[in-house]
């Protein structure tokens, strides 16, 4: 078995106003990675190139060791897609669409389809059309889930749904994990369920992936640092700061590099470090999309 | 028998999820509701009940068994550690870490060891108050 | 065939059958009506409401099963299962061209059995009729093909406009070949050469579209 479910190395593909800067991603098998990017910086053409709606111009994808887009039909066998651009057919009800995919997939499990419709409150006979945002997106991913797809690819499942269904969203998608043969891509510009649920976090934005990395190192190595600096000293010298507020005798950074070593580094510049807080992953998101605009390497 | 999960995780609470679990868990097993030698429910259940990442309880657990709480063996499950010293042992280390805090932020104040020591009276006074 | 072309065949058909059974009944009356008496003005409503059937199938089987597939998302669905966008391309040709060729083929076999039991009707007129019906049939495969290629309304009413014009001026051209107005009025059965080598042109239009549409879907790069 391999150990990733999904492999992007060096994809690149062009358009008109926007280029997917030859991007590199993993995604361990048994794993969920959460997708952050802001709208228009590329998650829904990563997702696309990594399922083969849309062909690379260049690099290399592997989807549960197939080579896309040429072996798509073979991988999307195993592969459970929802996407918040993605519609049923309005005419039709939710039973027909059930019978639909259960024709395709021979895993499709008839049991767990039921119960997921009774979790998620939803009628099988009611038509497509009569559904909200939110009944048609858990009926997307009841038919995505009820033929228990090794890979599980979401974008924006979260987007526009109530606290309610999106908690019920969120549980289901644990579930999917208590079986470790199984991986979950999720895209979201909602840092608050890719910092609950997520065990990868890979940042994106202007077609660059700029972190790809284990949430809780993530949120280990960026920290906020509360200092008092004697006047006159400058701080620009110091080592691993991507932000810095400020300009008098208090100040604070935030770090991404953050170790008691870094911490000692500091002291001994002749900083008093009153308080070290840790940094909500939209603050990490925030302030690494900001230094690498301006320009900084993180 | 193993333990159904109670835990709560806080999202206002500020620090991170798997310390919130760690203190949890530590509670828990503090309290005799975790006992020692008990089976704990694995990284998989506990993140599934929780609603949160495998990696952020695995981190929680490899915590705990490092500091020698917990038991985990693979491929069997997650264990109380029987070693009957720890629950008292677990306290000591968190309140000489809040100490360490307290004697930070008095400096930060100001504040001489006298003074440090009437405001701790106060506070234990306060406390029986309350109780 | 494939199970998963023909599930998508099947799925055409089951979405669009309400619609297909309208069609299919009202080209049964229409063909009733064409018991009349010719001189009867029955008869021609039938023939008008034969061939007015025939051309709103044209563009609205290419809006609702094409067209309305990119428009209305379910495109992305479709394609998230495990199909390639060739097997697409094929099933989506052969699901619209089977929902076309019912009505068509109904209308095709009426219009023979009509014009052969009738004595006021020459024989004759078989052929042109035969090869004005492969016209509309040509005619919805160039629209298809539009609709399928551009995945927009524009571009299948732009065919249509187009198959419209040909179909006026492919009428008013083979009433001034000879050969065919003359076995027109002619009890005589078999078809001459010059209307078999138009069959035979327009059987390679018909095939010309089909394969470049299935060429052009092949080496698109993006579905959605």
């Amino acid at each position: 078995m391999n150990s990733h479910a999904v492999e992007l190395h060096n994809v690149g593909k062009d358009y008109k106003y926007f280029r997917l800067n030859d991007i590199s991603l993993n995604l361990p098998t048994g794993s969920i990675t959460g997708f952050i990017g802001v709208n228009g910086a590329g998650k829904s053409t990563t997702i696309r190139i990594l399922l083969g709606l849309v062909h690379q111009d260049r690099g290399s994808v592997q989807v549960l060791g197939q080579s896309m887009p040429d072996q798509q039909v073979l991988a999307k066998r195993e592969i459970g897609y929802v996407s918040e651009d993605m519609r049923l057919y309005p005419k039709a009800n939710l039973a027909w669409h059930m019978q639909f995919i259960q024709a395709i997939y021979p895993n499709w499990d008839q049991a767990y389809a039921e119960q997921l419709l009774k979790r998620f409150d939803l009628r099988a006979e009611q038509k497509i059309k009569g559904l909200s945002h939110g009944q048609r997106v858990k009926a997307t991913l009841l038919l995505a889930l009820a033929h228990r797809p090794k890979l599980l690819v979401l974008d924006e499942p979260t987007t526009g749904l109530d606290p309610v269904a999106r908690q019920e969203v969120l549980a289901a998608l644990m579930e999917v994990l208590a079986d470790e043969q199984r991986t979950i891509l999720f895209s979201s510009h909602n840092t608050l369920d890719v910092e609950q649920i997520s065990d990868h976090v890979a940042f994106i934005d202007q077609g660059s992936i700029i972190e790809s990395t284990s949430k809780e190192d993530l949120l280990d190595l960026w920290r906020r640092l509360r200092v008092r600096i004697t006047p006159g000293q400058s701080v620009s010298e110091l080592p691993h700061i991507v932000q810095q507020q400020g300009n008098g005798q208090l100040q604070s950074f935030i770090t991404n590099r953050y170790s008691p070593a870094l911490h000692q580094t500091y002291e001994q510049a002749g900083l008093e470090i009153q308080a070290i807080e840790y940094l909500t992953l939209e603050e990490i998101f925030v302030a690494s999309i900001q230094a690498r605009r301006e320009g900084k390497t993180l | 028998m193993s333990i159904h999960s109670d835990l709560i995780i806080s999202r206002t609470d500020g620090r991170p999820m798997y310390l919130q679990i760690i203190e949890q868990i530590k509670q828990r097993i503090a309290l005799g509701d975790w006992p020692a030698g008990s089976e704990i429910p694995s990284i998989r259940q506990l993140a599934i009940d929780l609603r949160i990442s495998v990696i952020t309880v695995k981190r929680a657990y490899f915590e705990l068994e490092h500091e020698g709480i917990i038991v985990i063996q693979h491929g069997k499950g997650s264990f109380v550690a029987t070693n009957t010293q720890l629950s008292r042992q677990v306290w000591e280390d968190e309140l000489n870490s809040y100490l360490e805090q307290v004697a930070r932020l008095a400096a930060l104040l100001g504040l001489s060891n006298e003074q440090l020591i009437q405001r701790l009276h106060a506070a234990a006074s306060h406390k029986q108050e309350l109780l | 065939m494939n199970p998963m072309i023909k599930q998508l065949i099947r799925k055409d058909w089951q979405i669009n059958r309400n619609i297909m059974a309208i069609y299919i009944g009202v080209m049964l009356i229409a063909n009733v009506m064409l018991l009349a008496d010719p001189n009867n003005i029955v008869f021609g409503m039938g023939l008008i409401l034969i061939l007015t059937i025939l051309f709103i199938m044209c563009i609205h089987l290419t809006t609702s099963n094409v067209i309305s597939e990119y428009s209305q998302k379910t495109v992305t669905f479709i394609m998230s299962l495990p199909v390639s966008a060739r097997q697409y391309a094929i099933a989506k040709l052969a699901a619209n061209l089977s929902m076309f060729c019912v009505p068509w083929l109904m209308a095709l076999v009426s219009s023979w059995l009509i014009i052969l039991s009738s004595d006021s009707l020459p024989n004759g007129l078989t052929a042109l009729a035969t090869l004005g019906l492969v016209e509309i049939l040509l005619s919805y495969c160039l629209i298809m093909m539009m609709g399928i290629v551009t995945e927009s309304q524009h571009g299948a009413i732009g065919a249509m406009a187009i198959a419209n014009l040909g179909f006026q001026a492919f009428l008013w051209g083979m009433l001034k070949i000879p050969a065919i107005a003359q076995h027109r009025d002619s009890n005589e059965l078999a078809w001459n050469s010059t209307e078999l080598s138009i069959l035979a042109i327009q059987l390679v239009v018909i095939i010309g579209l089909l394969g470049t549409t299935l060429l052009i879907q092949q080496r698109k790069t993006n579905f959605i």
